[in-house]
């Protein structure tokens, strides 16, 4: 029994009040427009700049020990319930905010726990100043999803260069990020020891950006392939140095995996404040409108409906607060943040689907709010993990005396 | 005694719409759904076959075959791709509302020519307004009758010749003064617009407006309202068929993938999480498609199906729109890409269910044929309050 104690203290509620105002005056009157046109103009990006330096993976805004090089110093510790209570106004104004909001983005926890110095130093600086700059984070591959220890883009080492040659697909960012981070191996037959990460940086010789993606939803958001051909990066851009994979033997893979305690609970959460925009729009829309001829809240079936969903949404906002609250004090949460994370889009999925059903004709035109959370929500449950992983995780969290299979070895 | 066998006609009819679907729908679904419309040379082989004369009477231009055959079709055609399948469906629901509701001379006159193309318009715009409280309406001015409002959700109405379009004529509850009536498209007042909707693009989806519009009134059904209801039954099974169609279709991509695919050293249809997903995904489809079967057979039987469609729309709805979402799921990442078509199928079937009334409009007619027009909500004072708004 763990005794659960979640206090939203002043410092969350300021966080959270300051990022629903800004997504309420600034993101929700262009989210559906940069649906359209695939982005948000530039102005925007701008305007986001003061918060997006404060904004890494859920600084908060919270200032730090050796904030002048790494932002992100010390990563998400004692921040993780602070960003998950702030994080669900993302969801709510718009989801593709997780993604495009200025900074190192995904990049950041790994350049900050495994970058050396310098490197933290360089490349912290590039996306710093009034301009908005991007980073991102390299690790999918068109044959590999959630088997991500099977990467199959190759690096050699050549002097003091490291040569890589290989796809990456999906990578948000990847075409306006000033350096991504990208996982490589020296051999696939070394499993996880042969595993590298690399800082490449725009423009590097051998590096070009492919096909950005058209998606389904999701859409304000760049999603980028990455080509690699004999492209040659210095050693000094191994991430970590080469001595921090001498030590460890899965070094580089650990690196893939090591956020999902706190980045979860936060994926999680979006999906919930994303579930809360398309419940508030079809309790809006009962109350205004009618089914066949009676005013819509005269029938006991759909206020059933929505008051099992408005639950669900509480269930699924409480297992995130738990699996960040326990990351906040040192309590393993590998089972609780995939429940979080697993729970949340489930839950996101059903109340875009149901706001949609609801507002008929209307909820499948594009301008209905829901139409379009319909189509973001269902990445949620695909990206940070896919719910199927999430399932082995929490089983085999579950499951102590039985050795389940393999799969489950690499995923936590 | 209940039946799903197709005569030996029917299912050769089938099995080359099935080949067709196969070579000509599939291949241009994805720019279908970009350029927002049907490939004339799609179109033209599809009229060849005589496919858009399936379920019309023989006096009415048809060719001999039931609606099973209809509905089995449109099922066919939307495994391939349901938003063609509609931009296809030249006389559709309107040509439907003639022969349910016409007299039969007005039957032999508007139906005489089948190469025209019509469209049916039920889905009010103000989303206030529903089958009780009607807001587009008609006025008899002379012999004619003189439309105003606005619809929705048209399919196929800006290359339309003709609409069908219900219409209040007289105050009534329900169905009750409600009316068919058919108008030019070029007749002075009728504006329409192609919407920017989720799915089914290549179905032109259309909103009209109406402002003083002359119409016809379709005239000879002996009772409108019971005509009305079965014409609302058909509808509701051949969007049904479409939906379990483009299920289908989502659901062999999806048991393709999940074959060829590997992860962790196998295809990932050998991880048992995997495989009994897309097992449940198989049994919600299977359960619809055979509620969609039976209510067609029922149609085709003159048998009242108020019930018997409902049953199959609402259960194709949950069916299709789960198997949709979790075909997606099984694809990861490339799920949600436009490169792959089941993220098209999501959103065809969410935009189906939507379309021609939703499960909840559906879950009320049923309740009312079930257990009385009392029974699904009570009537209340605030329902007449309505009446003044629109």
């Amino acid at each position: 029994m763990i005794d659960f104690t979640v206090t939203v203290t002043p410092q969350m509620k300021m966080a959270r009040d300051m990022l629903h105002a800004i997504m309420e005056k600034k993101v929700r009157p262009l989210c559906l427009q940069a649906d359209q046109d695939a982005g948000y103009p530039d102005s925007l990006y701008k305007d986001l700049m003061p918060l997006a330096q404060g904004f890494s993976m859920g600084g908060g805004g919270a200032k730090k020990e050796g904030a002048a090089a790494d932002p992100m110093a010390g990563g998400m510790k004692g921040m993780s319930l602070l960003a998950v209570v702030a994080g669900e106004e993302l969801g709510w104004g718009d989801p593709s905010m997780a993604l495009v909001m200025p900074g190192p983005g995904t990049g950041g926890p790994a350049l900050s726990a495994r970058g050396t110095p310098e490197q933290k130093e360089k490349y912290f600086a590039q996306l710093k100043g009034p301009n908005p700059h991007w980073a991102a984070y390299g690790l999918t591959e068109p044959g590999t999803g959630s088997d991500a220890a099977a990467i199959r883009t190759r690096c050699r080492k050549e002097g003091n260069d490291y040569v890589l040659n290989g796809t990456k697909c999906y990578i948000s960012n990847g075409a306006r990020a000033e350096w991504t981070l990208v996982f490589a191996t020296l051999d696939p037959a070394l499993g996880h020891a042969g595993h590298r990460v690399f800082i490449v940086e725009k423009g590097t010789p051998g590096f070009k950006v492919g096909k950005l993606e058209e998606k389904l939803g999701f859409r304000a958001t760049e999603t980028a392939e990455l080509v690699f051909e004999e492209c040659r990066v210095p050693v000094d851009n191994l991430l970590g140095g080469e001595a921090a994979y001498d030590q460890g033997a899965k070094a580089g893979f650990k690196t893939a995996m090591e956020f999902f305690d706190t980045s979860r609970p936060l994926v999680g959460i979006m999906a919930v404040g994303i579930a809360r925009a398309a419940y508030e729009e079809a309790v809006q829309f009962a109350r205004d409108n009618y089914l066949l001829s009676r005013p819509i809240p005269r029938y006991q079936a759909i206020k059933d409906r929505l008051a099992d969903l408005q639950r669900k949404i509480d269930a699924a906002r409480l297992l995130c607060w738990k699996a960040a609250w326990m990351a906040d004090n040192g309590i393993r949460n590998t089972k609780e943040a995939s429940m979080a994370k697993l729970y949340g889009p489930q839950v996101g999925m059903e109340v875009t689907s149901y706001a949609v059903q609801l507002m008929g004709a209307h909820g499948t035109l594009k301008g209905s709010l829901s139409e379009k959370l319909f189509r973001d929500v269902k990445v949620f449950d695909i990206f940070e993990g896919t719910h199927q992983i999430q399932q082995m995780v929490v089983a085999r969290n579950l499951f102590e005396r039985v050795q389940l299979s393999t799969a489950g070895d690499v995923l936590n | 005694m209940i039946s799903f066998a197709c005569s030996e006609d029917e299912q050769s009819l089938l099995d080359t719409l099935g080949r067709f679907a196969q070579n000509q729908v599939i291949p241009d679904a994805r720019a279908a759904d970009r350029r927002q419309s049907v490939d004339p040379a799609v179109r033209a082989a599809y009229r060849d076959m005589g496919a858009h004369l399936l379920g019309l009477p023989a006096a009415a231009g048809g060719i001999g075959f039931g609606l099973t055959a209809k509905i089995l079709a449109e099922e066919v055609l939307s495994r391939s791709d349901a938003a063609q399948a509609v931009g296809l469906d030249d006389l559709g629901f309107a040509a439907q509302a003639v022969v349910a509701l016409g007299s039969p001379e007005q039957i032999a006159r508007w139906l005489d020519d089948t190469d025209r193309v019509w469209a049916f318009a039920s889905t009010e715009a103000d989303p206030a307004a529903h089958l009780g409280w009607m807001a587009t309406t008609a006025r008899r001015e002379g012999s004619a009758f003189v439309l105003n409002g606005a619809k929705l959700c048209v399919f196929n109405a800006d290359r339309a010749d003709r609409l069908v379009v219900l219409a209040r004529a007289a105050d009534g509850e329900g169905l009750a003064g409600i009316e068919a009536f058919v108008v030019d498209t070029k007749a002075p007042g009728v504006q329409i617009s192609l919407e920017d909707r989720m799915g089914l693009r290549a179905g032109r989806p259309c909103r009209v407006q109406l402002e003083g519009v002359a119409g016809e009134r379709l005239d000879g059904a002996a009772d409108t309202a019971a005509a009305l209801t079965r014409l609302f039954d058909i509808g509701r099974v051949v969007n049904a068929a479409r939906m379990v169609g483009a299920a289908r279709g989502a659901m062999g991509f999806a048991v393709d993938y999940a074959q060829d695919r590997k992860a962790f050293g196998k295809p990932i249809c050998a991880h048992q999480g995997l495989a009994f997903f897309i097992a449940d995904m198989e049994v919600a489809l299977e359960s619809a498609r055979n509620l969609v079967l039976k209510a067609a057979w029922q149609l085709d039987s003159g048998a009242d199906a108020t019930v018997a469609s409902c049953n199959a729309a609402i259960c194709a709805c949950e069916a299709a729109v789960k198997v949709t979402v979790d075909a997606v799921q099984v694809f990861g990442g490339a799920g949600f890409m436009k490169d792959m078509p089941v993220e098209r199928y999501m959103r065809d079937v969410r935009t189906l269910g939507n379309a021609l009334g939703t499960p909840e409009d559906h879950l009320a007619v049923l309740g009312e044929a079930l257990y009385g027009p009392q029974s699904v909500s009570p009537a209340g004072k605030d329902s007449s309050k309505k009446g003044a708004q629109a």
